[in-house]
């Protein structure tokens, strides 16, 4: 097992999470998740982004409309629907018990050391 | 320098070199088909290819007006290869491999070894080294091993009564060939990856050409000789076959619809295979059923095969070609022999039917030419022949002479009435008329009239058993007195003459003898 393949997994697991948060607030079309998540460094390959767009879009957790644009073709914008809203809220608090976890085993396991 | 072409992406177009568009087509196939088989599958696609024309657009605005296979090569390596995209499915068949690993018997040890040369191979027909189809070439590409070997084992096979020749064309109609430089890629055994697929495409243009050695350039002029003459032999051989599978065809469709004989009317009963439908429809059922599939079998391949090369529908898989093939087989080799069998019932039909058509009258009543010809010889005159399917027979006399005719008549549902007679000119005196006759059932007699009418019934044996063979018996009619000049025999069925109705389908009456036993009684 290899330090590369454990991120990666690590950011294959995040990454739904990830693009749900950026599209909380506005819709956004696919190069600009790209561009965020890059600047997050957060994705490796592109190309990976987009069959995950159409499965949550399948899942009912996205929707999309088509929007012109100034230069070139119409682009699709993403939004998060009703049900990504909810699921964002599960995946929020899920995200907190994990932090608390990880921090909690952090903080905890030194100190145990510590005290023997 | 290299050739620029012009190409539509998304609705905009961009400048590309050939090669960089043969890559960029590559790598946006080999998308769709790693995406192809999931929900959404052709959406991810046309997203990634907007993307794709995104980052086109970005080169152009730095001043790039020309997309070079560099450029291509490095949006796919940013984008991601199919292989990278496809997440979970790479895993699993890695696990797989370290499951086969882990055997360790012999045969285990065996099926690795085969294993490994084919891994990650797939068969096809192999293009670059060809003698003919690529098969055995592609075989050796797949197993690892040089072609000669292959080459010598068909050769060997063709020697024993052509086992090869048709195993290999099978085994070509089976065996797709690899036509795009993804299948090429994956009958060696490579990962179609885009630096595996512009590696290839740049071997392709500079593949130096090796000098095979000289056995070897010997052994290929021998192949091709060999594979000269047995193709020029098949093709005649096939040409042959065709020819006379249309033949036999016609003769079939017009064995339907032709009257079975030129002089007959166009009907529905003397409609060719009418008679067959009658006795046998099952047989021509199927018959029918076979004939369509082994004609609409090559048809419907040819069409596959001219959608798939135009690109509108996928070309065929394997197990489908299998199953077409092995159908096809059976229905050519089922329709074959039933065809002969059908022909057979055919002429049966026509024999027991129509050869006795009335094509000659005797006595003012139409009749077979033999019957007219036989009555005529011995004189007979028919007193009554109603309801006659016919009124001589030969092929079982009581002697067992199949060519002796004989008087005989016939009908399915007893209506028959028959009498025939004859007149012989005699000297006064006591007769005795002997004959050998057979009956179906009661009612049919010989009779005899001198000086009165006797008659004498034909025992029934319903021609199994008789005194003499096959139904047959002797009739003797004793004592008939003869004061004039002539005596007049015959047979007959007719109830009006003989006061009994007649109960049989046929009799049949032959060899009738006059003897003269005494001198005609002094008159008291």
């Amino acid at each position: 097992m290899n330090i590369e393949n454990a991120k990666s997994q690590m950011r294959k697991g995040m990454l739904e999470y990830c693009v749900l948060l950026l599209l909380e607030h506005r819709p956004s079309y696919a190069s600009d998740i790209i561009q965020q998540l890059k600047n997050a460094e957060l994705l490796v390959v592109e190309g990976t982004l987009y069959p995950l767009l159409t499965r949550l879009k399948n899942d009912g957790l996205l929707q999309y409309e088509w929007q012109e644009s100034t230069q070139g073709p119409p682009r699709k914008y993403y939004a998060l629907s009703k049900e990504g809203h909810q699921f964002l809220e599960g995946l929020d608090t899920a995200w907190q018990e994990l932090s608390n976890t990880i921090n909690y085993l952090k903080n905890v396991t030194p100190k145990l050391l510590e005290s023997k | 320098m290299k050739k620029n072409i012009t190409i539509n992406l998304c609705g905009r177009l961009f400048q590309i070199d050939e090669d960089a568009y043969e890559l960029l087509q590559q790598y946006i196939n080999s998308l769709r088909s790693s995406f192809g088989k999931q929900e959404g599958g052709d959406e991810i696609v046309d997203d990634i290819e907007a993307r794709i024309a995104e980052l086109f657009d970005e080169l152009r605005q730095q001043g790039i007006e020309a997309i070079t296979i560099e450029h291509v090569k490095e949006i796919i390596t940013r984008i991601g290869k199919p292989e990278e995209l496809a997440g979970e499915e790479g895993e699993k068949a890695q696990n797989n491999d370290h499951k086969y690993e882990s055997f360790q018997t012999a045969a285990q040890g065996i099926y690795e070894n085969v294993r490994s040369r084919t891994a990650g191979k797939k068969l096809y027909r192999n293009p670059k080294d060809k003698m003919l189809a690529g098969v055995m070439s592609g075989l050796a590409v797949y197993t690892n091993t040089d072609p000669i070997i292959w080459r010598l084992l068909i050769v060997l096979f063709t020697l024993c009564y052509g086992v090869g020749i048709f195993a290999y064309i099978i085994l070509a109609l089976i065996i797709p060939e690899a036509k795009t430089p993804e299948q090429i890629l994956q009958m060696e055994g490579k990962h179609v990856t885009p630096q595996n697929l512009a590696d290839m495409m740049v071997e392709n243009e500079e593949q130096p050409i090796q000098r095979p050695s000289l056995i070897r350039m010997l052994f290929t002029l021998l192949m091709k000789i060999v594979i000269g003459f047995t193709v020029a032999l098949l093709v005649v051989l096939c040409l042959t076959l065709s020819i006379s599978f249309l033949f036999a065809l016609i003769a079939t469709v017009s064995a339907f619809i032709l009257p079975l004989n030129s002089t007959m009317p166009f009907s529905l009963e003397t409609m060719g295979l009418a008679g067959v439908w009658i006795n046998n429809p099952k047989v021509l059922a199927i018959f029918i059923g076979v004939l369509f599939l082994a004609l609409l079998i090559p048809i419907y391949a040819i069409i596959h095969m001219v959608l798939s090369l135009t690109g509108k529908i996928r070309p065929m898989g394997i197990v489908q070609r299998i199953v077409w093939i092995v159908l096809w087989i059976a229905a050519i080799c089922t329709a074959i022999p039933l065809g002969f069998t059908i022909t057979e019932y055919r002429d049966k039909y026509y024999q027991e039917h129509y050869i006795r058509e009335d094509i000659a009258t005797y006595q003012d009543i139409d009749m077979s030419e033999e019957d007219a010809d036989f009555l005529r010889r011995g004189s007979w005159d028919i007193i009554k022949a109603d309801y006659c399917d016919h009124y001589t027979w030969c092929g079982n006399d009581y002697l067992g002479n199949p060519n002796v005719r004989f008087l005989d008549t016939f009908n399915e549902k007893c209506e028959e009435v028959f009498q025939a007679e004859r007149k012989e000119k005699v000297e006064p005196g006591i007769y005795e008329l002997s004959c050998f006759g057979r009956a179906e059932g009661p009612g049919a007699f010989v009779y005899a009239i001198g000086n009165e009418k006797m008659l004498q019934s034909i025992p029934v044996n319903e021609g199994t058993v008789g005194n003499i063979g096959d139904g047959w018996n002797r009739i003797i009619i004793e004592k008939i007195t003869v004061t004039g000049d002539s005596i007049v025999y015959g047979v007959s069925c007719d109830k009006a003459f003989t006061g009994e109705p007649c109960r049989a389908k046929w009799f049949s009456a032959m060899d009738f003898k006059l003897t003269r036993v005494e001198d005609a009684p002094t008159k008291k």
